[in-house]
C-alpha cells in the first residue's frame, strides 16, 4: 500500500529540479537587488553594551565612565600613520563642539599623536592611547579609521568602517536621533 | 540482498571513520596552525589568519597563540572571536539550528537521488 | 578604426543571430524546408567567423597598444611583454566575454561542419538552442560590456601592469577553461533538441560523446592549470582552497564526469536517457550560473572581476529564462523520453548509475556549501562563511566510496553479472589487493584519511590492470596471456583506462602530500639557520636589486637534505608604479615533491630579519600529473575511429 502511494508521489520527482532552481532564483534575485546594502560591514556588537576599554588617558576633559550610561558619544579610531585619518579630521573638527568624541590612537606613538593633534587640531573630549591595538580587537575594529556611535544608555547603536564625510556624520546622526 | 548490505557497510565506516572529529593536539604549534587555518582573515579575499600577512591577521594569530598557551580550548579560542567578528570569522559553520540544513544535506541528498536511482533498477527487497 | 570594426562584426552577428531566430523557429516548428535549412547553415558559418574576427580585433588593438580603447587604457601598458599584452585581452571582464564569444563561434563552426551529413530536422533543433544561447551572450557582451568602447582624450599610458596577472599560467588558464564551458554548450542543445523532437536514441548518445569529451578535457585541464597557478603564484603551498570560484569550475566538472558516464549508458544499453538529458541541462546552467557568480560581486573571493549589479541582473535573467525553460520542457517530454526498461544493479550500467548518484550528491553539497552564506544573509540578514573545513568534512565521504565503486565498475560486465561471477573476475584482483594494503599499513604511518587515500588508489590502480589483464588472457590458465589479444580491445577502453589511471594518481598525490607534509614559519636574517625534520635551510645572503619597475630582494637560501646540497632563491618585489608586492616562491623538485620556500616581508621593520615560510610538499607533482593523465585519457578516448560514426 505505501508503495503504491510512494509510487505516485515520485511521479512528480521529475519536477522536483526546476522546484529548487525556483527556490534557488529567488535568493539570487533577492540578493542582486539588495547588494548595495548588504556591502556594508555590519558590527556583531550592534545594540550591545561598549565592552570594557582598558586603555591610557592621554587627556581629557572627563572620564570615559562619567559619560557611559549618561550621554551618548562618539568613539573615533584614528593614526598618525593613516592618510585617510587626515581627511576625516577636519570632519570631526567641524563636529567637535556639538558631539561628545573620543579619539582612540590605534598603534601609534603618543608623540606622533601629538604632533598629528597640534597640526590637524583636536577634536577630542578624551584622548586615549591603544598602543597594541588589543582594545580596538575587542570592539571588533578591522582598521582605522573607524567610528562607533554610543548612545545615552551605553549601547553601540552604529559602526562605521573608513572615514567619515559630512554627509555620511548627518545621515548617520539623522538615522539615530530617529530611534 | 549481500552486496548491497556489505556495500552500504563499507560505506558507513568511510564517512564515518573520515568524518571522524582531530583529536586535541598536544603540540600547540600544531594547534595554532589548525586553528588559525579554520578562521578567517577579514581584510582579505577569502584567506585564513594562517596563510595572510596582514596586520589583523598577525595580530589575531598573536592572541589565539597566546590564549593556546594560557591553556584555553579551541572553543573558548573561538568564542572569544565570534563575540567580536561575529560567525563570519569561522570557516567552519556552527553545528546549529540555524546550520541544520547546511550539515544534513549531503547525507539527505545521496540518500534521496540513491532512492531515485534505485527506482531505475530492478533491485527488490526481500 | 580596428576597434571599430570589431564591434560592428559584433553588431552584425547579433543581428544575424535575431534572424537565425526567426528562420530557425520557422524551420523546427512550423513548416520544414531543406533550403531553410540550409540558410541556417550559412548564417551559422557567418556569425562564427564574425565572433571570431571581433575577438582577433581586440587582440589586435591589445597588442598595437591601442590606448585609445578604455578596456584596453584599464588593462594594458606599453611595457608589457607580447605574449602579457596578448593576454591581457581576456584578463578583465569585457575581454574575457569577447573570448566566450569567439569560443561559441569556433564550437558553432565545427558543430556546423560535422553535422552536415545528419539528421536535417533534429539539427535544425540544436541550431536553434545553440543560436539562443548565442543571441544572450552576445546581447550581454553589446548592452553592457563593450569592449571597444572609445575613451577620449586618448592617454598616454595604460593602467594595466598587475605584476600578479603576467604569468604564462595565468595566460592560458581563462582560455582553456572557457573552452570547458563554452563546450558544454552543445550537449545541451542537443539534449533540449532531443526534448524537442521527443525521442532520444543510441544514435544521438553516439553524436554528442564527442562534445562531452572535448568540453570534459577543456575542462580538466583548465581547473588543473589553475591550482598549479594559484599554488606556484600565491606562495601558500596549498592547490586548492574551496573559494566559491574554484567551486563554480569544479560543478560543471562533476556533472559533467557524471554525463559522460551516463551517456555511456545511454550509447550502449538505450537507457538512463533522462538523466543524461537533465545532467546537460544542469551542468550547463551552473555553467551560467559561475558567470553570474563571478561577474555579479555576489560572494567574495580572491577572482571576483570589477563587480556590477546590472551585470549580474542581466546574467541572472538570461540564466532564469534558459534553464527555466529547459526544466519545463524537461518535465513536459519526461514521459516520452525515458524507457521503462529496469536496470539490472549488479551490472556495468547499474554501477554506472550509482557513480553518477555519487558525483550528483558531491555536486549538491558543494553547491550548497557555497551558496550556503547568501541563504544565510537573505533568511537572517547575518553573515557567516563556508571554508574548507566544512567542504572537506562533508565532501570526501562522499567521493570515497565512489572511487572505490569504479574499480568494480571497471570490471563488471554490462546486462548482467551474479556475484559469483563478479568474484570470481575479481578474486585474483583482491588478493593482490589486501596484501598490498597490509604491506602498507605495516610499514607506514599517518593520519586514516592518509591511509583510505593510498588504499583507494591501490584498489583502483589493480582493478584497471586487472579488467586488462582479464581481457587478454585465454580461458585456459592464469599465466596464459595473449598479448596480440590487446590489439582487439578498442582503443577508447584504453583511454578510459588511463583516464583513470590518472584518477587514481591524481588521489595518491592528493593523500600523501595532504597528510605528510611539512610546514615552517619563523623570522629569520641573514646566516641564520633552521632546522625543518631532515632538512638544514641556511639563509645565505639577501640580495638587493633594482631594476626600471621594481625593487627586489631576493634570498639565497642554501638546503642541506636532498642527496645533494642545492640552493633556492626566493624573491620578493615591489613594484615601483604600483606599489603592489608581489612574491616569486622558490620551489625545488626532488622526484615527485617539492620543496617550497617564501621570502615575506621584513618583520619588525629594518630589523633585516624576514618572514620566511618553508613548505615540503611529498609527491605533490602528482597531483597534477595525475588530473593531466586523466585529460590525456580523454583525449585518446576520442580518436577512436570506430566510435565516432
Amino acid at each position: 500500500m505505501i508503495k503504491k502511494e510512494i509510487g505516485s508521489f515520485l511521479k512528480y520527482i521529475k519536477l522536483s529540479p526546476i522546484i529548487l532552481f525556483l527556490i534557488l532564483s529567488y535568493f539570487l534575485f533577492w540578493k542582486i537587488k539588495n547588494i548595495q546594502n548588504t556591502k556594508e560591514l555590519q558590527s556583531v556588537l550592534l545594540n550591545q553594551d561598549l565592552p570594557k576599554l582598558e586603555l591610557e588617558y592621554v587627556d581629557s576633559k572627563f572620564t570615559l565612565n562619567s559619560l557611559l550610561g549618561k550621554k551618548p558619544f562618539i568613539i573615533n579610531f584614528f593614526a598618525s600613520w593613516c592618510a585617510p585619518c587626515r581627511e576625516e579630521h577636519t570632519v570631526l573638527e567641524k563636529y567637535s563642539k556639538d558631539l561628545i568624541i573620543i579619539g582612540i590612537a590605534y598603534k601609534d606613538d603618543i608623540n606622533n599623536v601629538k604632533k598629528f593633534l597640534s597640526e590637524l587640531g583636536d577634536p577630542y573630549d578624551i584622548l586615549m592611547l591603544d598602543s597594541n591595538g588589543r582594545a580596538a580587537i575587542d570592539l571588533g575594529l578591522y582598521g582605522v579609521p573607524e567610528t562607533y556611535f554610543i548612545d545615552s544608555k551605553g549601547k553601540i547603536k552604529y559602526r562605521q568602517v573608513g572615514p567619515l564625510t559630512v554627509k555620511k556624520l548627518e545621515n548617520i546622526l539623522k538615522s539615530l536621533k530617529v530611534n | 540482498m549481500n552486496f548491497l548490505k556489505i556495500f552500504l557497510t563499507f560505506f558507513i565506516c568511510i564517512y564515518i571513520t573520515s568524518s571522524y572529529p582531530n583529536q586535541n593536539n598536544i603540540n600547540s604549534e600544531k594547534r595554532f596552525i589548525e586553528l588559525s587555518s579554520e578562521l578567517r582573515c577579514l581584510v582579505c579575499q577569502n584567506q585564513s589568519l594562517l596563510e595572510s600577512d596582514s596586520e589583523l591577521a598577525n595580530d589575531l594569530k598573536e592572541i589565539i597563540y597566546e590564549k593556546i598557551n594560557e591553556g584555553q580550548s579551541n572553543n573558548q579560542i573561538k568564542n572569544f572571536l565570534v563575540q567580536r567578528y561575529g560567525e563570519f570569522i569561522l570557516f567552519k559553520p556552527l553545528f546549529n539550528m540555524a546550520n541544520l540544513l547546511l550539515w544534513i544535506t549531503p547525507l539527505i541528498s545521496f540518500i534521496l537521488i540513491a532512492f531515485i536511482a534505485i527506482r531505475k533498477t530492478n533491485y527488490k527487497e526481500k | 578604426m580596428i576597434a571599430e570594426l570589431g564591434f560592428i562584426l559584433l553588431i552584425f552577428a547579433f543581428v544575424l543571430s535575431a534572424i537565425h531566430l526567426f528562420f530557425s523557429t520557422r524551420v523546427c516548428f512550423i513548416n520544414f524546408s531543406e533550403d531553410n535549412f540550409f540558410i541556417l547553415r550559412k548564417i551559422n558559418f557567418s556569425i562564427c567567423l564574425l565572433l571570431i574576427a571581433s575577438f582577433l580585433f581586440l587582440i589586435i588593438s591589445y597588442v598595437l597598444s591601442d590606448f585609445s580603447v578604455l578596456n584596453i587604457y584599464n588593462n594594458s601598458h606599453t611595457n608589457k611583454p607580447l605574449l602579457y599584452k596578448v593576454s591581457g585581452t581576456w584578463g578583465n571582464h569585457e575581454g574575457s566575454l569577447l573570448m566566450w564569444l569567439a569560443f561559441l563561434g569556433g564550437y558553432g563552426f565545427f558543430l556546423t561542419l560535422y553535422t552536415k551529413n545528419n539528421n536535417k530536422k533534429f539539427t535544425a533543433k540544436v541550431f536553434f538552442t545553440s543560436n539562443i544561447v548565442n543571441i544572450g551572450f552576445i546581447g550581454f557582451t553589446i548592452f553592457t560590456s563593450n569592449p571597444f568602447l572609445r575613451i577620449s582624450p586618448i592617454p598616454e599610458e595604460g593602467k594595466g601592469l598587475n605584476p600578479v596577472l603576467q604569468d604564462p599560467g595565468l595566460a592560458f588558464h581563462p582560455p582553456l577553461l572557457y573552452l570547458g564551458y563554452v563546450g558544454l554548450t552543445i550537449p545541451f542543445a542537443y539534449s533540449i533538441a532531443a526534448l524537442l523532437e521527443g525521442k532520444i536514441d543510441r544514435k544521438w548518445a553516439n553524436e554528442i560523446r564527442p562534445w562531452i569529451l572535448i568540453s570534459w578535457i577543456f575542462l580538466t585541464l583548465g581547473i588543473t592549470l589553475g591550482s598549479f597557478w594559484a599554488y606556484y603564484e600565491l606562495g601558500w603551498g596549498g592547490w586548492w582552497f574551496w573559494d566559491p570560484v574554484e567551486n563554480v569550475s569544479l560543478l560543471p566538472w562533476l556533472l559533467l564526469t557524471a554525463l559522460l558516464h551516463s551517456n555511456r549508458v545511454t550509447e550502449k544499453r538505450d537507457n538512463l536517457k533522462s538523466w543524461t538529458i537533465l545532467l546537460s541541462i544542469i551542468a550547463f546552467s551552473l555553467t551560467l550560473l559561475g558567470t553570474f557568480i563571478v561577474r555579479s560581486g555576489l560572494l567574495t573571493s580572491v577572482h571576483a572581476f570589477a563587480s556590477d549589479p546590472a551585470r549580474g541582473i542581466y546574467i541572472l535573467s538570461f540564466l532564469f529564462l534558459i534553464t527555466g525553460a529547459s526544466l519545463i520542457l524537461y518535465v513536459i517530454k519526461y514521459d516520452k523520453i525515458e524507457s521503462d526498461e529496469k536496470l539490472n544493479l549488479l551490472s556495468k550500467e547499474g554501477g554506472l548509475l550509482l557513480n553518477n548518484v555519487f558525483l550528483c550528491a558531491s555536486t549538491v553539497t558543494i553547491l550548497l556549501g557555497t551558496l550556503w552564506p547568501l541563504f544565510v544573509e537573505v533568511m537572517t540578514g547575518k553573515d557567516i562563511s563556508v571554508g574548507a573545513p566544512y567542504f572537506n568534512l562533508v565532501f570526501l565521504p562522499i567521493i570515497m566510496p565512489a572511487i572505490f565503486v569504479s574499480g568494480v565498475i571497471i570490471n563488471i560486465n554490462w546486462k548482467r553479472n551474479t556475484v559469483e561471477n563478479l568474484l570470481k573476475k575479481l578474486n585474483k584482483a583482491i588478493i593482490i589487493f589486501v596484501f598490498l594494503v597490509g604491506v602498507i599499513l605495516f610499514l607506514l604511518e599517518g593520519p586514516i584519511i592518509f591511509f583510505i587515500g593510498i588504499i583507494l588508489s591501490i584498489w583502483l590502480l589493480i582493478s584497471i590492470i586487472n579488467d586488462f589483464y582479464e581481457k587478454i588472457r585465454t580461458k585456459k590458465s592464469i599465466s596464459d596471456i595473449k598479448l596480440s589479444k590487446a590489439f582487439s580491445i578498442p582503443i577508447s577502453t584504453y583511454g578510459m583506462y588511463l583516464a583513470h589511471f590518472g584518477l587514481a594518481v591524481f588521489i595518491l598525490g592528493v593523500a600523501i602530500s595532504d597528510s605528510k607534509k611539512l610546514y615552517y614559519e619563523g623570522v629569520m636574517k641573514e646566516k641564520e639557520i633552521v632546522k625543518v625534520e631532515k632538512f638544514k635551510i641556511q639563509l645565505k645572503e639577501i640580495v638587493e636589486k633594482k631594476e626600471k619597475n621594481w625593487i627586489s630582494q631576493t634570498g639565497n637560501f642554501s638546503v642541506e637534505g636532498f642527496k645533494k646540497n642545492i640552493s633556492m632563491f626566493a624573491e620578493r618585489r615591489l613594484y615601483l608604479d604600483t606599489g603592489m608586492p608581489s612574491t616569486e616562491a622558490a620551489i625545488y623538485r626532488n622526484f615527485f615533491s617539492h620543496l617550497y620556500i617564501v621570502m615575506g616581508q621584513e618583520q619588525p621593520l629594518n630589523s633585516g630579519k624576514r618572514i620566511v615560510r618553508i613548505y615540503f610538499n611529498p609527491f605533490i607533482i602528482l597531483i597534477w600529473s595525475g588530473a593531466f593523465l586523466m585529460a590525456f585519457g580523454g583525449l585518446i578516448s576520442i580518436c577512436d575511429k570506430k566510435r565516432n560514426r
